[in-house]
């Protein structure tokens, strides 16, 4: 456990391009919730040029899978975990 | 991105009158961050980039001398390394030109303005009120951010020489470099998708040269967006493309870093059905498939903010001339002070090379 109780992770998008160090986590949060953390950090949009909302998932690299919105920081993320942040974007010709 | 300043947008029909004001503080300033630390880099300030510590931005307005404060004629976004300020970058007002289209939507839907209709836009700068609170609900503190680009320290003298200008470099732009085997690969793969959309992720470095400060992209290869679901118009990218594609770039192991994407605009292909050509599903006004839509310019911005990013669009368009035959363009795309615009690019004949380069750990 890092600094006064908060889980440090190592995160990065999902080309590489953005890289945020030594983030800290409270371990009570959901992984929904750091994610919407992680977005505003990386200064990740919230919508498309429609204005719909952008989703993002959280991909754990130690375990190499993507985690739930609902399981909870300290459940599921160990220190010095990387996280890395996924977009579901569409490119498009119209 | 935190500054001090804070941007709103006001709109104005012709005749000057007030039709809407985007909410302070909302607009979109990370490109011009992106394209200042371009700057930075490519003016000698390596240290923006090498990933040892976080860069500081400062943005000051430039304001109107017409309209006078708050509104700007620009603004002028500063690069700061550990030894103080590097460079600067200045930005007109057509940097929020997007936003503004975008803001002009609310006028057209309650009839202030008609669908195609002139406005005029002003943009507002404000202090802010405090530092922006980063820590978000649940108490995620967002650790540092270095900004580490891909650099390899490389001559670019033996890639010039090796490579054919496709299309102009503009004077101010950094040269990009796309191996022969790269487009090769993105044409083939949108042809075999027939009309569907198809698409890839480029990889490659960002090149300095030790002796000129010059800096550059080589995009050397390219990775299929494995999983992406493809539509006529459309190429999604969901958490499992990426993932297939960060595990396809490892298995390369050369190093090489996500530079760019390309994809496939083949909606303008002519279909063969019962022996009759005939028109692909396609607006009749759209001629020319070689262009970056708006939810182009959006995938760039999510997933390749970095101003020395690149995106290719491989297209198939009616011939200009009236041929029969349809012509395959391959298009490149860029960031240049902050918005997408078309990039001149250098391709690369594929072979041994006699450069000697090292890669910056």
């Amino acid at each position: 456990m890092g600094e006064e109780g908060f889980v440090t992770l190592q995160c990065q998008d999902a080309t590489g391009q953005v890289v945020i160090r030594d983030a800290l986590a409270d371990p009570s949060a959901t992984v929904g919730e750091l994610i919407e953390g992680l977005r505003k950090a990386m200064d990740l949009p919230m919508q498309d040029p429609d204005g719909r909302p952008l989703s993002y998932a959280a991909r754990l690299s130690r375990e190499g899978r993507n985690l739930h919105a609902s399981e909870t920081v300290g459940a599921v993320l160990k220190e010095n975990d990387e996280v890395v942040v996924l977009p579901n974007i569409e490119a498009g010709g119209a | 991105m935190e500054t001090d300043v804070q941007f709103s947008i006001e709109l104005r029909s012709t005749d000057g009158q007030f039709l809407c004001e985007t909410e302070t503080g909302e607009l979109d300033l990370v490109p011009a961050r992106e394209a200042a630390i371009l700057a930075a880099a490519a003016s000698g300030g390596v240290s923006a980039v090498d990933g040892t510590r976080a860069p500081r931005f400062e943005v000051e307005p430039v304001w109107n001398a017409r309209y006078r404060q708050p509104f700007i004629s620009g603004f002028r976004v500063w690069v700061s390394g550990a030894d103080g300020r590097i460079c600067h970058v200045d930005f007109g007002v057509s940097y929020f030109g997007t936003e503004a289209r975008r803001a002009a939507q609310g006028p057209v839907r309650d009839g202030r303005l008609k669908p195609g209709e002139s406005f005029y836009y002003l943009v507002k700068a404000l202090p802010r009120d405090g530092r922006a609170d980063r820590t978000a609900p649940n108490g995620l503190r967002a650790g540092t951010a270095p900004v580490r680009w891909p650099l390899k320290v490389s001559p670019l003298g033996p890639l010039i020489r090796r490579s054919r200008p496709v299309s102009l470099v503009r004077p101010g732009d950094i040269e990009i470099f796309v191996h022969a085997s790269v487009l090769e690969e993105a044409v083939a793969s949108a042809q075999a998708g027939g009309e569907l959309e198809t698409g890839g992720v480029l990889v490659g470095f960002v090149l300095r040269d030790a002796d000129t400060g010059a800096v550059a992209v080589e995009v050397t290869g390219r990775v299929a967006a494995s999983g992406a679901e493809s539509g006529l118009t459309s190429l999604r990218f969901t958490a499992e493309t990426w993932v297939a594609v960060r595990e396809a770039i490892a298995r390369r192991g050369r190093g090489e870093q996500p530079v760019g994407f390309d994809h496939a605009h083949m909606f303008l292909k002519h279909k063969e059905t019962d022996g009759q050509r005939t028109d692909a599903t396609a607006p009749p006004t759209c001629r020319n498939a070689a262009f970056f839509s708006e939810h182009d310019i959006a995938f760039m911005r999510v997933a390749f903010p970095r101003a020395y990013s690149v995106g290719l669009v491989v297209s198939e368009s009616p011939d200009p001339w009236g041929g029969e035959e349809m012509v395959v363009q391959t298009t490149l795309f860029g960031w240049r002070e902050g918005e997408i615009v078309e990039r001149g690019y250098r391709v690369v004949r594929d072979g041994p090379s006699d450069d000697h380069s090292i890669s910056i750990p």
